[in-house]
Parts: C-alpha cells; sequence; structure tokens
C-alpha cells in the first residue's frame, strides 16, 4: 500500500443547502386510509393532548410520522369551556406552546402568541386561539425554507354539498425578507391568508394592520411558522371573525359536526376534546407544502496522483513467482488499477475508504486528482 | 462562558462490531429480503413506490402517486456562491428549474435491487 502525505491545498472544506420539496395533499392526510369510519394513519392517545398523522396506517413499519396536531387557547381567552372542553389541558398546551415558541416577558409570565411578531404592541393583536401543527423533523429536516410554506383550508360551511368550494391559500408570503428572530427557537414568519374568492372580511379588518397587499391583493394576516422547529401555529379567527362569513356555528354557518351537533368555531374551541377540535382542521385541509432545507457540511480531499506515483502495486497478487505480473519485458511500462483511496490521520489509521465505482488504470503516462468528498 | 479541557480519562473510545443479518428468499422470479411481503398501496400501485424485490432507501415516499412524491434540488447560491454574472434565469434554464423547483435532479425513492 502506498501512501502520500495531503497538504493544506489538497483539502477544501464547502458547504451546500440541499432542499427538498414536500407536498402533503389533503388526500394524505385525510380519507385514504379509512376502516369502519376510523383513519388507520391518525395515531389517537389516551392523553388526548394531540393527534399524529402518518402518511399510512402507523400500524405498518412503512408508515413516516408526517406531523402532530392540536389545539390550545390562553387562560386570558374569553372562551369558556364546556364540560368536556379540557379546559386545563387546552390551557396548558398553550401555555406549553406559548413558552417554548414566543419566550417569557421581563416579569416572568408567558407571553402570548402575537400576529404580527412585535411582543409590546397593544394586547389587540394576540392570538389566544391557536391550531399547532409541528412537522415531523423527517421532513423539516434542519429547518422550512422561508417562503415556501402554505397552507390550503376549505372554508366552507358543512351545509354546502361540495368540500373544497370556498378555500384559503394560506402563505408566509414575502418572509425571506420580513421573518423574526424574537424567538427562542429561532426564526419566524408570519403566516397571510390570500383573499381569494373575498372570502376575508376586510371591512373589519380595514383600519389595522392586518391587512398587506402586495400586487393589489389583499392578505389577512393569521398565524406564524417557525422555521428551525418547523412549527405552524394558526389562529381559530381563520374560521371565525377573518371571514366574510364566520363559522359560527349558525344554520349555514357549521364548522364541525362531532356527529351529535352543529359546531362553531368557537364551540370547537371551548366545547369539544381536542381530539376533536384537531379531526376538524385535518378535515379542512386540502393541501400543505413547503421547502426544507439540509446544510451539507463537506470536506473535499483532492488525492492528486502524479504520472510517476501509484504505478505499482503491493498487492500480493501483483507478484508472480517474485516478478510483476504485468511487466513481461523489462521494458514494459508498469500498470495498476486503483480501486479505493483511504484517509488516515497522522498516527496512520484508516479513518475512511471512498471506493471508485470502476478501477482506474494507472501508469506512467497518465495522472488523475481523485476528489474524495466527505459528507457529514 | 467558563470553559473545561478533556483529559484523556474524559474521552472514551468504544468499538462495536454489528453483524446484521439479512435473509434472501428467492423465488419465481422475485427477491424478497428479510421475509418482507410486498405491500400493494393504497394511492399509489406499491405502497413503498418500489417494484417487488427492491428496497427504497429512506422509504421516504411512502404510497404516493408519482406527482405528489417528496423530490429534492438545489438552487442557485445553494453553495453559498454564485457567480454575479449568471443570472437567476440563465441558472435555473441550464438546471432545468420549473419556477418551483428543479425536477430530476435525482428522483425518489432511491431503489436497490439483488440480483
Amino acid at each position: 500500500m502506498t501512501f502520500k502525505p495531503l497538504n493544506e491545498n489538497d483539502i477544501v472544506n464547502t458547504r451546500t443547502l440541499l432542499h427538498e420539496a414536500i407536498p402533503l395533499t389533503g388526500s394524505i392526510i385525510s380519507g385514504s386510509y379509512v376502516t369502519n369510519g376510523a383513519p388507520d394513519n391518525i395515531k389517537y392517545y389516551p392523553h388526548g393532548m394531540f393527534q399524529t398523522v402518518y402518511d399510512y396506517p402507523y400500524a405498518s413499519s412503512s408508515a413516516n410520522h408526517v406531523f402532530d396536531v392540536t389545539c390550545g387557547f390562553s387562560s386570558q381567552s374569553a372562551l369558556v369551556a364546556g364540560p368536556d372542553g379540557m379546559e386545563t389541558k387546552k390551557n396548558n398546551i398553550y401555555g406549553q406552546m406559548a413558552q417554548l415558541l414566543v419566550g417569557y416577558n421581563a416579569t416572568g409570565s408567558v407571553q402570548l402568541f402575537d400576529e404580527d411578531g412585535n411582543l409590546f404592541d397593544p394586547v389587540g393583536d394576540k392570538m389566544k386561539e391557536v391550531f399547532v401543527v409541528p412537522f415531523s423533523r423527517l421532513l423539516v429536516k434542519d429547518e422550512i425554507k422561508k417562503e415556501t410554506f402554505q397552507m390550503i383550508l376549505d372554508v366552507d360551511t358543512h351545509a354546502t354539498t361540495q368540500p373544497f368550494t370556498d378555500t384559503l391559500t394560506i402563505s408566509d408570503l414575502g418572509a425571506s425578507n420580513e421573518y423574526r428572530v424574537n424567538s427562542p427557537v429561532g426564526e419566524y414568519g408570519i403566516l397571510y391568508a390570500e383573499d381569494n374568492n373575498s372570502l376575508l372580511d376586510l371591512v373589519n379588518h380595514g383600519n389595522d394592520s392586518r391587512i398587506k397587499t402586495v400586487d393589489n391583493v389583499n392578505y389577512l394576516r393569521c398565524g406564524l411558522v417557525f422555521y428551525q422547529a418547523g412549527i405552524a401555529v394558526l389562529t381559530g379567527s381563520v374560521f371565525g371573525n377573518l371571514l366574510t362569513t364566520p363559522l359560527a356555528g349558525a344554520v349555514g354557518e357549521i364548522f364541525y359536526n362531532d356527529g351529535s351537533s352543529d359546531l362553531g368555531i368557537d364551540d370547537v374551541f371551548a366545547s369539544s376534546s381536542i381530539d376533536d377540535c384537531g379531526s376538524s382542521l385535518l378535515h379542512r385541509v386540502q393541501n400543505i407544502q413547503f421547502n426544507n432545507t439540509t446544510e451539507l457540511n463537506s470536506t473535499v480531499y483532492f488525492c492528486r496522483v502524479n504520472h510517476n506515483e501509484f504505478n505499482y502495486s503491493s498487492n500480493p497478487t501483483y507478484l508472480e513467482n517474485s516478478r510483476v505480473r504485468v511487466k513481461t519485458q523489462s521494458t514494459d511500462e508498469p500498470v495498476s488499477y486503483i480501486t479505493t483511496v483511504g484517509l488516515y490521520n497522522d498516527r496512520n489509521e484508516l479513518l475512511a475508504t471512498a471506493k471508485l465505482s470502476e478501477a482506474l488504470k494507472k501508469s506512467p503516462s497518465t495522472e488523475f486528482t481523485i476528489r474524495a468528498r466527505l459528507d457529514y | 462562558m467558563s470553559y473545561f479541557e478533556l483529559k484523556d480519562n474524559d474521552v472514551f473510545i468504544n468499538t462495536i462490531e454489528a453483524n446484521p443479518d439479512y435473509f434472501f428468499y428467492i423465488h419465481s422470479g422475485s427477491v424478497y429480503l428479510n421475509n418482507h411481503q410486498h405491500d400493494d398501496g393504497n394511492r399509489d400501485s406499491t405502497a413503498l413506490g418500489v417494484d417487488p424485490g427492491y428496497i427504497s432507501l429512506f422509504e421516504y415516499n411512502v404510497d404516493r402517486p408519482s406527482s405528489e412524491r417528496i423530490h429534492p434540488f438545489i438552487t442557485k447560491g445553494g453553495n453559498k456562491e454564485t457567480f454575479k454574472a449568471v443570472s437567476k434565469t440563465s441558472w435555473n434554464t441550464q438546471f432545468n428549474y420549473d419556477g418551483q423547483v428543479i425536477r430530476d435532479l435525482i428522483t425518489y425513492p432511491l431503489a436497490y435491487l439483488v440480483k
């Protein structure tokens, strides 16, 4: 075996951003895997504090965790939970997610989710009732790529026969340049609902800063997306007073039917179980789409094989009867075949090997630079 | 911030020798690895997106039609350096960028077959 030391000009470190497009269609989320009326790809837990969505029936070893769904409201919310409304658990979930994602104020109190990320402005733009969707690390990888998050929600009333007739497109519009950094878990962007089909109540929100206009299209703030944490937080108002016709529970304004009664969005937050609350959201997801990012750190070792190097092999089979097998005449050129590059540390301990896809024929008339790339 | 220097007694190097066991069952032209039965999908013809006998590396796109599959791509500047003289449009055209993502750079699932 032949060694050749690498010098500093032979080693270079690089970083590359790799992305993946992650489409999560509504058919993955609900409707495709149903047995006896129950979804096989959604796992419910005895504690009932969240549910987990898989991309395949979760009893299969092939299933991947896609995201969780839960909901909660602040103890400062005006909502009053009914007898089965799990108020304490919903308050706890809100508090847990808020302390994780928003943090504490100077007095040690957990801060509320803020629509525009400005935590010091008046209480009026706080989101006190929220759906929380933490995505699987398998899908998010290092982080969600900014300005690629999109969620399409059905805001039809259940009184209509065709689902997904009225949909809201929610995205982190302009987040490449307007993301926030005042979260304990990293950067986050603001989610905006696009006013397609004039579904949004721009009249009652016309005088506040919730509206953003880009290319003559109006958008309303409706949530936050935390890029490194991979968590989307959606205000319950996206089915409520942000709409021209809020799904308030009256006839023609039904948000969810839990099997026994028609409910509005506030009823669901106040009176339904967290599982029902999550299910109500899942049934209204037409599509979720984002791109993820992986930062790939690489070291490239340029292994330079000069014309007068590595022309002989120390492999025992290179010799036959103490003669070089590939030389029959003394004037023949020596020849070897390079199959493997080994990277050794300064104590001559083998750290990594790189195999070539096919052997390289090496003779004094050829030179190579073999580029061994180590990703980590 | 305080620093603490690791001494020889603080560093423990462990070596594990693993001997994974693989069982190939070959019958009638099909290969089954570790007795894993081929799974027909609901939304795609196969749950793992690969033909019987193939291994789907990462098992990433489970039961997804080809139009809904997760796929990787890179962007201009993704390696933290760009040529200013090469426009985004030119770069995108060169790398078959369709406005959203570059397709066909690599296609998942990455599959493997024993023959």
